[in-house]
């Protein structure tokens, strides 16, 4: 178990990377900590390594505090029994790959045979038994990250550290060695801290994800919540593909859980998020790419349902990826390949209720695409003709 | 902060008994106690650097403001404390010898920047041929000592007997009497310039080699010539290093002790340098006045390395240094590339070959006769006995086993020195690094005369009994060779990727282990070149050694000056030629063993 209570950490000049992080992440259990480039994440992992040291806040890993900056307390990072798997995987070149990963066994009261067992057995575990005897400068990229992994797992450690682990290797290599250690990671039950920027790979690899932005978490939870329900604009626009509509003349419809209001397109129902927060005037909605259903002929439903107008159409191999214009909204969407879609067709464009939902717009951190929402809000209020609600 | 050893488990938080609990011991005991044990090697490390460096140089200056001379038993009362030496260096010669100096280091400076300069050019961004040679020529003409190429330079060009002016004499008509004299001032600029052309060379062309091409690349993409971008865009980016450059080469001007003494001292030029020498060991002595030159010289490269240290400062600021190994365009000479190779072959002629030649000849020649003309005669002359006579002489064989004890000694015990002072500066957070880091550097600013005169004074007037004995030159050694170790082992821990280092502490390695076991290994390279630095200048060292050596404990660099001395100049041409043998062929077997275990150059 790792647990980490007001985490700050300022570099000299000021730089706050870290601004009062809190999370846990329980035993046994995988969480990523994700985030755009320069959100603090590294700096987080390596406050909990004990490479750097923290400002304030506290770190317990396991049943022991290694840091508390109130009461005075840092344990080396040496006396973390820490596994860490760094980003430039740190094999060391002037050894053998056997050497590498009986390293951290070497200093402690080992004796010989079982050093040897307990590193065979940890590149066993990674599928590199047979390249023992060499040179580790002599390795792909992806046999220097197993046995950058060997290395972290052979003692045993309490926690295993990632920060990046992947960001080296090809695409293909990327998706069978994350699926690879999520399985040891499983086998093992070991607690682990996973840093990452991909969303996609958080997202298959977590039991947890951590959203990261400007040093804080904006969001926390599992993989399936973060991406259906996210809390902030920023948690959902950084996961997946997202359209973000603003709304206007907000009411319940009909009890607090889901709300109607009007949208550029026109009247439009939607879920209300889970945070319990009133229900204003204003809203932004999230409707996933995925989720829009597009079609030629008018839908049976009534709810939700508008026409528009294509405006590109980006063929992807699986599906077309298009633009679509309504009532001066514009909308990307997923359309299947059967659909053979081009630029001018006008086509039906329906959103289910329960896959609309309100986001948190308060105080989150907003990053990119925020001033094309902005412009999307100006148009919106100059083209859009004021249905009247209807309840 | 209080590093602990053991953490209190979480559910005992309570219990934890507070940090700022009264307690008998005062607090920054127990925590000097239980520091890391980086600490203490840092303390030990900074402890030895003062003692060696700071320690004969605050002696230096007590010397310079004192009527009593070291050793004597009123040396250190503060009434013999006086700016007398200095008001009598003013009125007396101090004048003269200044502007002796300053013409001296400045028109080496221009000659030896020009002409290194214009090889390295010629190396490293030309495709004229035979650029692996003239690297090679280069460097071997670092392991001649000065004494011996010197010497040469007499030889070839004294009014009388020199070979260049008896050569110009007989071949060319109309020439009558010498053509060159090296008993001048220019003299003795050519001849310490081309001393000092490798040392530019190599600062040259590592400047050359650092800028990325493709800056000018970017430059002729934008439609500028190559002569536009070489001097708007090359120029500029290597010019905080070519300063640089400029500033060592001025400081080796103001220090060189050879040249003044064999060539300025016979034709009545002194430099300062000469005058510390004459002040110090020449009868009668005059420690007060020897004490002030040596200050003005320490003063003088004190404030060239300041600048130098701006330099380099800001040199980080443009994207020339880097860990990438580029590799940057050549320039198409043409037919030029004859012309060039043609002018490089005669500068190392003039550098190497000559010096070489006559110094060959010399020692093969009869001993009564080290001089004699090239002519068949000369050549029927011509015998091995000078080599024998060198291994016969006691003093020669125990010079030389001197040197290659104390050669061996300071390279490892710099070198490891230095290990740990590039750890503590490059690759820990402890504060007090910067100090440090000037600590270990700062020797490059004293000029090794006054070094070797902070030495002996030093040593003369405490009760440490170290004079006399191998052990004051192995102390000068390593004060003297710790700087340029330093340079070269911070670059090299500098490429060591911390997460290297980072993953070793994480597997839970002490700090010691993590050192010996990951930085040391992949520091070998830049090891070894540190140790093959320190073994080829300690077996040239001349001016620092010359103060502290006494019968007994001769090294081979001053035993060369005692034979140029007496006038033994077959046996100083044979030890000379033995010893560079020595050397080359240690430095070669040196290097292909660092480069067989070494990770990468
Ligand atoms: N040693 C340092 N001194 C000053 N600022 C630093 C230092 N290390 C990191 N920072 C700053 O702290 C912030 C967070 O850095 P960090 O390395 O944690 O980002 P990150 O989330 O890991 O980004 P990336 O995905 O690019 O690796 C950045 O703004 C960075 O510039
Ligand atoms: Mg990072």
């Amino acid at each position: 178990m790792i647990r980490v209570r007001g985490l700050v950490k300022e570099f000299p000049g000021g730089v706050r990377a870290v601004d009062g992080v809190d999370f846990e992440v329980p035993k046994g259990s995988l969480v990523t900590l994700l985030g755009p480039s320069g959100c603090g994440k590294t700096t987080s992992l390596r406050c909990i390594a004990g490479l750097e040291d923290p400002t304030g806040g506290t770190i317990e890993i396991g049943d022991r505090v290694v840091f508390d900056a109130a009461k005075k307390v840092l344990l080396p990072p040496n006396k973390r029994r820490i596994g860490m798997v760094f980003q430039s995987y740190a094999i060391w070149p002037h050894m053998t790959v056997f050497d590498n990963v009986a390293y951290p066994l070497r200093n402690t009261k080992t004796n010989k045979a079982e050093i040897k067992d307990r590193v065979m057995a940890s590149l066993e575990l990674v599928g590199l038994a047979a390249l023992a005897p060499r040179r580790a400068p002599n390795l792909s990229g992806g046999q220097q990250q197993r046995v950058a992994l060997a290395r972290a797992l052979v003692a045993e450690p309490e926690v295993l550290l990632l920060d990046e682990p992947l960001s080296n290797l090809d695409a293909k290599l990327r998706e069978s060695m994350r699926q690879e250690i999520r399985e040891i990671q499983q086998r093992l039950g070991i607690t682990t801290l996973y840093v990452t920027h991909d969303q996609v790979e958080a997202l298959a690899i977590s039991d947890i994800v951590a959203v990261m932005s400007g040093g804080n978490i904006v969001d926390f939870g599992s993989p399936q919540r973060i991406y259906e329900a996210p809390r902030t604009r920023f948690v959902a626009e950084f996961i997946g593909l997202a359209n973000v509509v603003p709304v206007s003349k907000v009411a319940a419809a009909p009890s607090d859980d889901m709300l109607r209001g009007v949208a550029p397109m026109g009247p439009m129902t939607f879920a209300n998020n889970d945070t319990g927060q009133a229900v204003a005037d204003e809203a932004s909605v999230l409707v996933r790419l995925e989720d829009i259903e597009l079609s030629r002929e008018r839908p049976a439903d009534q709810d939700n349902v508008w026409r528009g107008t294509v405006v590109s159409a980006l063929f992807l191999g699986t599906h077309f990826d298009c633009v679509i214009e309504v009532g001066g909204q514009r909308m990307r969407a997923h359309a299947q390949r059967a659909a053979k879609l081009k630029a001018g067709d006008e086509v039906w464009v329906r959103v289910p209720a329960g896959c609309a939902l309100r986001l948190r717009d308060d105080g989150a951190p907003v990053a990119a695409g925020s001033s094309a929402a902005a412009d999307a809000d100006d148009s919106a209020t100059a083209t859009t003709p004021l249905l009247g609600l209807a309840p | 902060m209080t590093i602990v050893e053991n953490a209190p488990p979480a559910q005992t938080e309570e219990a934890t008994p507070s940090a700022g609990r009264p307690s008998r011991v005062p607090r920054f005991v127990r925590r000097i106690v239980k520091a890391d044990p980086k600490y203490w090697i840092f303390a030990v490390v900074t402890a030895v650097l003062v003692y060696e460096i700071l320690v004969p140089l605050v002696m230096m200056v007590w010397s310079s403001l004192n009527e009593k001379r070291p050793g004597n038993p009123e040396f250190f009362d503060s009434e013999s404390l006086t700016f007398g030496n200095y008001s009598r260096a003013v009125t007396g010669t101090a004048g003269e010898a200044a502007l002796n100096t300053a013409i001296f280091a400045i028109g080496v400076t221009v000659v030896s920047f020009l002409l290194g300069g214009f090889l390295a050019w010629v190396v490293e961004r030309t495709n004229t041929p035979l650029r692996k040679l003239l690297t090679a020529l280069c460097l071997l003409r670092l392991f001649i000592p000065g004494v011996m190429t010197t010497f040469a330079w007499i030889l070839l060009g004294s009014p009388e007997i020199g070979l260049v002016n008896k050569f110009f004499d007989s071949v060319i008509p109309g020439v009558d009497g010498p053509i060159f004299n090296v008993y001048t001032m220019w003299g003795m600029i050519w001849v310490e310039s081309l001393d000092v052309i490798p040392l530019a060379f190599l600062l040259m062309s590592a400047a050359l080699r650092s800028t990325d091409p493709s800056l000018e690349e970017a430059s002729l993409m934008a439609g500028k010539g190559r002569l536009i971008t070489t001097f708007r865009i090359t120029f500029p980016l290597i010019l905080p290093a070519m300063l640089a450059a400029v500033i060592l080469i001025l400081i080796r001007g103001f220090e060189t002790f050879e040249v003044p003494a064999l060539i300025g001292m016979q034709a009545g030029i002194f430099t300062f340098v000469i005058e510390i020498y004459l002040n110090t060991n020449g009868v009668p002595s005059d420690t007060g006045l020897a004490g002030v030159y040596a200050v003005a010289v320490l003063a003088v490269c004190a404030c060239l390395i300041w600048f130098y240290n701006r330099m380099t400062r800001n040199a980080d600021s443009f994207a020339t240094i880097g860990g990438k190994a580029f590799r940057p365009k050549r320039a198409n000479l043409g037919r030029g590339r004859w012309v060039t190779l043609a002018i490089s072959l005669v500068i190392m002629l003039a550098s190497v070959g000559l010096p070489l030649l006559v110094m060959i000849w010399s020692s093969l020649s009869p001993a009564y006769k080290p001089m004699q003309p090239f002519t068949a005669e000369g050549f029927s002359n011509l015998s091995l006995d000078n080599y024998r006579l060198v291994l016969d002489n006691p003093t020669t064989v125990r010079a030389f086993m001197n040197s290659a004890v104390l050669a061996a000694a300071a390279a490892v015990l710099i070198v490891f020195l230095i290990s740990i002072v590039a750890w503590i500066t490059v690759k820990t957070k402890i504060r007090g690094r910067k100090l440090l880091d000037h600590l270990a550097f700062a020797p490059i600013a004293i000029p090794a005369v006054t070094m070797g005169v902070a030495f002996l004074w030093f040593y003369l007037s405490v009760p440490i009994p170290v004079y006399g004995t191998l052990w004051i030159l192995l102390l000068l050694y390593i004060a003297r060779f710790t700087p340029v170790v330093m340079r070269l082992l911070s670059a090299s821990m500098t490429q060591i990727d911390d997460e290297l280092m980072e993953a070793s502490v994480i597997t839970g390695a002490s700090w010691w282990r993590s050192f010996r076991t990951v930085a040391l290994p992949l520091l070998r390279p830049g090891m070894v070149a540190g140790g093959i630095f320190v073994v080829i200048h300690a077996f040239r060292e001349l001016s620092a050694s010359l103060f502290v050596q006494t019968g007994g404990n001769e090294v081979v660099g001053v035993t060369m000056w005692s034979l140029w001395a007496d006038g033994s100049y077959a046996l100083l041409t044979a030890f000379g030629i033995m010893v560079l043998i020595v050397i080359t062929v240690l430095s070669l077997a040196a290097n292909l063993i660092g480069s067989r275990f070494g990770i990468r150059e």
